[in-house]
Order: C-alpha cells, then sequence, then structure tokens
C-alpha cells in the first residue's frame, strides 16, 4: 500500500455560522486520482478550498485536520503554508480565462510559482516554464509565452492553468471542475493531459466534479458528497458496479446515457437540493429519499463500510440495490 | 412522411466586424453560413456542436430575433419576413424559447403569474380573469399549483423555475419549442425531472422541438434527428439513431468518442479520438473543409473545395470529401482511406 499524500479528518467549515462541510473525512494516495462527486452546495469546493488554504474570508475552518503527508496544514503558520501553496499544493480552477490575470503575459503568470519558490535565475526560470508550456502540449510555446491571456483559446488557457500549477512539481494537485467550462472536444484533450502527467510524474489528483463520465474516465476512487458530507466512497468500479447509498443509487440512475434506450422515462430524484442552514436532521437526504422512515429523520447515518470495498452512510443500504 | 412545420433553405447569418475609419466593417464573422434544415410536425430536432458553432445564433433567426444575410426560413409553407413586424409579430405565437439559465430568464420583480401571462397581454389574449385562468392551467401542466402564481421567482428552485420558464414558453400555445441548452444550468439530481417533463408535454401538446445542445447524452435521449454543425455548416445530419450509431463525419465521430461514459469498465475499452487543437475563428474559416484544420482523415482535395452534404445512406447525409465523396469528383481520394479500414477511427 502506497503512502498518503493527503488525509483529511473530520473536517468542518462554516460561513456566518451555517455549515457548509460537515465532517468531512477522506485520504488520497501517493499517485491516485481520488474524484469527489456532488451537486452544487453539496461542500466539494469548499473542501477544495479548506485544503489549498484558501477559505473565502467568510468561511471558517472549525475543526478537523488536513495532513499532507506528515504536516498537519491547519495547525501550520501562515508563512509557512504559503511556501506549501503552489510548490507542494497546487489548484486549478473551473474558469480558465477568469482565473488568468488579463494583463500579465502568460509567462510571466507561470514563471511566478517559480520565482517564488525555486532559485533559478531569469534565464532558466524562462527555459523551465516554457519547457513547461510544451509538456502541456501548447504549440508554440515561446510565441505563447509572450502572449496575453485573451490572445489564448479557451482549452490553452486551461492548460496554461495546468502548467502553472505543475511548475513546481506539486505532490498534490487540486483540480475544481477543471473541464467544466470547456467544449466536449477540448475536455478530452485536458483530460488526456491530466492522466498523462499523473502517470509520467506520478503526481497525486483531488479531482472535483459533477460529471460522473468525467469521473469514470479519470477516477481511481469516488467519494460522493451530498449536503455537506461524504455520503459513500468506494473504489471506482464498486461504485458504478454497485451503489450502497440511495442518492448515489439515483444520481447514477438519472443521468441519460449514450448507449441508454432513447425517449424512455428517466428515473428523478424527488424535490431539490436544500440550500445551506436548510439541512434537515438526521440523514439529510431523507426528505427525497423513497427508503426513508423514522429512523432516517432521527438519527444521522455513520459512514460505515460495503459489503465489498469503501463506505456508505445509509440506514438501508442493504435495500439500495432494489430501489429501481 | 409527416408534414413539414419549419423548412430553412441555404440560411446565412454574418456578422460585421466593425473597425477601421468610420466603423466600416473590416471582416465578417459567418456564424451560420449556408444551412438547409427542416422540422416535421411533432418531431424533436437537435442541433450539437460545441461554442461557436453558430447553433445559437440559428436559433435566433427561427425566432425571429435576428435577421438573417440571406436564405428563407418558411413556417407552415409562409415564408418569415425578418424586416416586418407583424410578420414576426405571427411567428412570436408559434414559436417559443425555452433558455439555459432560468434564474436569468425570470425578471425577479415580477410575480411568476405575471411572467407566465405577460405574453397573453402582449398578444391581446383573453381578459384578465381568463388570463389569470390560463396561468393556473398552465402552471399544473408543467407540474407547479395555480397557487405558485402569487410568488416571485425568489421563492423557486432552479428546476422549478425552469418549469416556469417552460409554462410561459407555452402560453400561447406555440407549435414550435426552441430549447437552447434547457438542462444544462440545473443540478444533475433535476434534469431527468425536466426532460421527462418535456417529453411528457411533446406527446400531450402535439409540439415539435428545436434542441440546442452540446450535451450529447441528452441529445440522444431526446432528439428524434440530428443536426451536427460544425463552424456554420451541417457536417452531419440523420436520424438520431442512424448518427450515433453510424457516424460518418470525421467529427461527429470524435465529437461522440470524447464523451466519457458514466461506466469506468466500458470508458476503458473505448477509443477515443482526440481532436488536435481549437475551433478556427468563423471570420477566417478554412478554405474548403470547415474541418480541415483538425481532421485525421484531412486530403489535399479537402483543403480547397468545401465538401457538400451527401447522401451516404436513406435519410443520413454527411459532408465529408473522404467518408462521403461525391459520385466523380472525390472519388480518388476516398480509395485512399476506405471508411472502416485501419485508419477508420485511429487516435491522434
Amino acid at each position: 500500500m502506497s503512502r498518503n499524500v493527503l488525509t483529511v479528518e473530520d473536517l468542518k467549515v462554516t460561513i456566518h455560522g451555517q455549515p457548509v462541510v460537515d465532517g468531512v473525512g477522506f485520504h488520497v494516495a501517493e499517485g491516485e486520482i481520488l474524484s469527489v462527486v456532488g451537486e452544487s452546495g453539496c461542500g466539494k469546493s469548499m473542501t477544495a478550498f479548506a485544503v489549498m488554504g484558501l477559505l473565502p474570508a467568510v468561511a471558517r475552518l472549525e475543526s478537523g485536520s488536513i495532513r499532507l503527508g506528515d504536516v498537519d496544514l491547519t495547525t501550520l503558520a501562515e508563512k509557512k503554508r504559503r511556501k506549501l501553496r503552489g510548490d507542494d499544493i497546487a489548484m486549478i480552477f473551473q474558469e480558465p480565462v477568469a482565473s488568468l490575470n488579463p494583463l500579465m503575459k502568460v509567462g510571466r503568470q507561470i514563471e511566478e510559482s517559480l520565482i517564488v519558490h525555486r532559485n533559478l535565475d531569469s534565464a532558466e526560470t524562462r527555459r523551465v516554464a516554457i519547457a513547461m508550456l510544451e509538456e502541456v502540449g501548447i504549440p508554440e510555446p515561446a510565441l505563447r509565452f509572450e502572449q496575453y491571456p485573451f490572445e489564448l483559446s479557451g482549452g490553452m488557457c486551461q492548460r496554461a492553468m495546468i502548467a502553472m500549477a505543475l511548475i513546481c512539481r506539486p505532490k498534490l494537485l487540486i483540480a475544481d471542475e477543471p473541464t467544466t467550462a470547456l467544449d466536449v472536444t477540448i475536455q478530452a484533450q485536458i483530460l488526456e493531459l491530466m492522466k498523462r502527467l499523473r502517470d509520467t510524474t506520478g503526481t497525486t489528483i483531488l479531482l472535483i466534479t459533477h460529471d460522473m463520465g468525467v469521473v469514470a474516465d479519470m477516477a481511481d476512487r469516488v467519494a460522493v458528497m451530498y449536503a455537506g458530507r461524504i455520503i459513500e466512497e468506494a473504489p471506482v468500479d464498486a461504485i458504478f458496479t454497485r451503489q450502497e447509498h440511495p442518492y448515489a443509487r439515483l444520481l447514477l440512475s438519472t443521468i441519460p446515457r449514450l448507449d441508454g434506450t432513447p425517449k424512455t422515462v428517466l428515473p428523478t430524484i424527488e424535490g431539490t437540493v436544500p440550500d445551506i442552514g436548510e439541512w434537515p436532521a438526521g440523514c439529510r437526504f431523507n426528505p427525497r429519499c423513497p427508503l426513508a422512515d423514522r429512523q432516517c429523520v432521527e438519527r444521522h447515518p455513520p459512514l460505515a463500510p460495503r459489503a465489498d470495498a469503501g463506505a456508505a452512510a445509509c440506514w438501508h443500504s442493504d435495500k439500495v440495490g432494489a430501489m429501481l | 412522411m409527416s408534414e413539414t412545420l419549419l423548412a430553412m433553405r441555404n440560411l446565412k447569418v454574418h456578422f460585421p466586424i466593425r473597425g477601421g475609419l468610420f466603423g466600416r466593417p473590416v471582416g465578417w464573422i459567418r456564424a451560420v453560413d449556408g444551412v438547409d434544415l427542416d422540422i416535421a410536425v411533432g418531431q424533436s430536432v437537435a442541433l450539437v456542436g460545441e461554442s461557436g458553432c453558430g447553433k445559437s445564433t440559428l436559433g435566433a433567426a427561427i425566432l425571429g430575433m435576428q435577421r438573417p444575410t440571406s436564405g428563407t426560413i418558411s413556417f407552415e409553407g409562409k415564408p418569415i419576413f425578418h424586416g416586418e413586424a407583424e410578420s414576426l409579430r405571427a411567428l412570436s405565437r408559434d414559436v417559443q424559447i425555452v433558455f439555459q439559465d432560468p434564474v436569468s430568464a425570470l425578471n425577479p420583480k415580477l410575480t411568476v403569474g405575471e411572467s407566465i401571462a405577460e405574453p397573453l397581454a402582449i398578444h391581446g389574449v383573453g381578459n384578465a380573469k381568463q388570463r389569470k385562468q390560463r396561468v393556473g392551467e398552465l402552471l399544473k401542466l408543467v407540474g407547479l399549483q395555480p397557487g405558485h402564481a402569487a410568488r416571485r421567482p425568489n421563492a423557486f428552485s432552479g428546476g422549478q423555475r425552469q418549469r416556469i420558464v417552460i409554462a410561459r414558453a407555452l402560453a400561447l400555445n406555440p407549435k414550435l419549442l426552441i430549447l437552447d441548452e434547457p438542462v444544462s444550468a440545473l443540478d444533475v439530481s433535476i434534469r431527468s425531472q425536466i426532460l421527462n417533463l418535456l417529453l411528457d408535454l411533446q406527446q400531450r401538446l402535439h409540439l415539435s422541438y428545436l434542441f440546442i445542445s452540446h450535451d450529447l447524452s441528452v441529445v440522444r435521449h431526446f432528439a428524434d434527428r440530428v443536426f451536427v454543425m460544425y463552424l456554420g455548416h451541417i457536417a452531419e445530419t440523420g436520424k438520431a439513431g442512424d448518427v450515433f450509431a453510424t457516424p460518418i463525419h470525421p467529427y461527429t465521430e470524435a465529437l461522440l468518442s470524447a464523451v466519457p461514459l458514466p461506466d469506468p469498465a466500458a470508458q476503458r475499452n473505448r477509443r477515443r479520438i482526440v481532436l488536435k487543437g481549437d475551433l478556427p475563428s468563423p471570420s477566417n474559416p478554412p478554405k474548403g473543409c470547415a474541418f480541415v484544420t483538425r481532421c485525421p482523415l484531412a486530403q489535399p482535395i479537402c483543403r480547397e473545395v468545401p465538401p457538400p452534404l451527401v447522401a451516404v445512406s436513406d435519410d443520413h447525409q454527411a459532408a465529408c470529401h473522404v467518408r462521403a465523396p461525391q459520385s466523380g469528383i472525390a472519388a480518388s481520394s476516398a480509395q485512399v482511406i476506405p471508411a472502416g479500414s485501419g485508419k477508420h477511427g485511429e487516435p491522434i
């Protein structure tokens, strides 16, 4: 068993006293891609920001630990943490165009991490940055190096972001919906690139997404979040074959598929995702769950081991298979 | 063959790039560049393509919101005159649109009832009491309650707001609904509710749909007929089943192979065709085939001559010199790479 690059335990984040991440724990092993899946407001991005140490000012880290290797990031002084950010941990965001500084040349933005974290002379910095641009598949890297973000397409900007994130060879890459804003043929390029980089450099990836197709394509392991909690977690094949939480089961069954039967009535999940601050007591999925009973309303189910591998948080996990 | 509702012939929409002295056009963006498209009564037609391919501009032209540069659109056999207010007013009774983002599509200051009644009032349908009753009917039709009419949009979730937008679009009993990415902005767990509703409404009201989307899984589920658009041109069209089962155009093939299946085992065994590069700028399209800059099968002829749409089987057409050669012209290049040979679908 390879060692864990990232270990998160019992993470709690609040905004104005309302929990947004509520007791989340997971680990990612070296070279592994863990995908955190969930809908808007489930806390997946907040979890990523907490790991990165970039929580917005209104959010507060209440409790829990985030360990990068053996170092607990939550107790680390900001100065030391800043040393890790961009060096050992890096992040890429959903909106590549909005995430780049429009007034700064692309090359300069990629060099920035090197200048901060590595003590190289300017010629060497430039050489490494151009090599990185080439590595992420940007044609004419020396030309692009001198251009501004507006001169690059969306796919190219995302490649530049990935180059920026990987320039210091981080141990952990956090990718928050890296392809959501991109077209499907460009998405294919970026996913291939991320897989190739993982295979060649052994980078550990925490991939945040809502797209089950991207999960199936990329992940080694999957954690499904709902209303601030992880409700099921398992290796990718196991969770796509069999789900032990009704939300995971329904979510997978509601998606129209290329290989499905057209024009049939799709299974639905009744109701809507509860807003932050309006999470119900007990199991948070209980108002929408066809299996819910009194126990589910009264007591919050803990994550318990699944029959094969992984864990699920449902009082009726044995009945989930027969639901649809 | 069922009755034709909408017929579009050689439609072009070009936008000027202003610049130079006195803002004269210095170039043209060819957003839609010669498109033929038919929609039959009760049919779901999907228009697929990536951002910048011209699919939304085409939708706007059908709605009368965008004046075409040339070409014709006729609705129920009558041509649409984009310059004439009366023609557009009549059209707006029959053609309505549902936008992607229900949050920005509803006026936050109007009650839901006022929003839904607005098209009725504009077209002078009924009196206030009748309109109120109609609003109640429409809300029930989309799975909400008549009592919801008095609330404002912020009282509703995204999925409910999209239901309201659909109710408003249906107020005037339109014959054609343009659905511009109707579920893309919704939570995944809500999408299937809206897709089921749209399929149900189509059966009950005998509606025709023009479904504009980049989500091929949703299109596969929804559409009878598919038009694949690339850089203002139709690359391929046919029955949804045919296009998805046996894509002819290399772009369609790449597009389909790029959609990740929500099934890890199947996904590992698929061969993904990863296209190089990006969509070229529609202001400076390639001279021959629009797809030539990214095409793995490109031949010399593709750089010179734009390929016409050629029938490859009954009711299935593609515009590709290599895969759908015109008799005579491109026969030689077709033999270089016969469809289905080793080069077929090879990843680049």
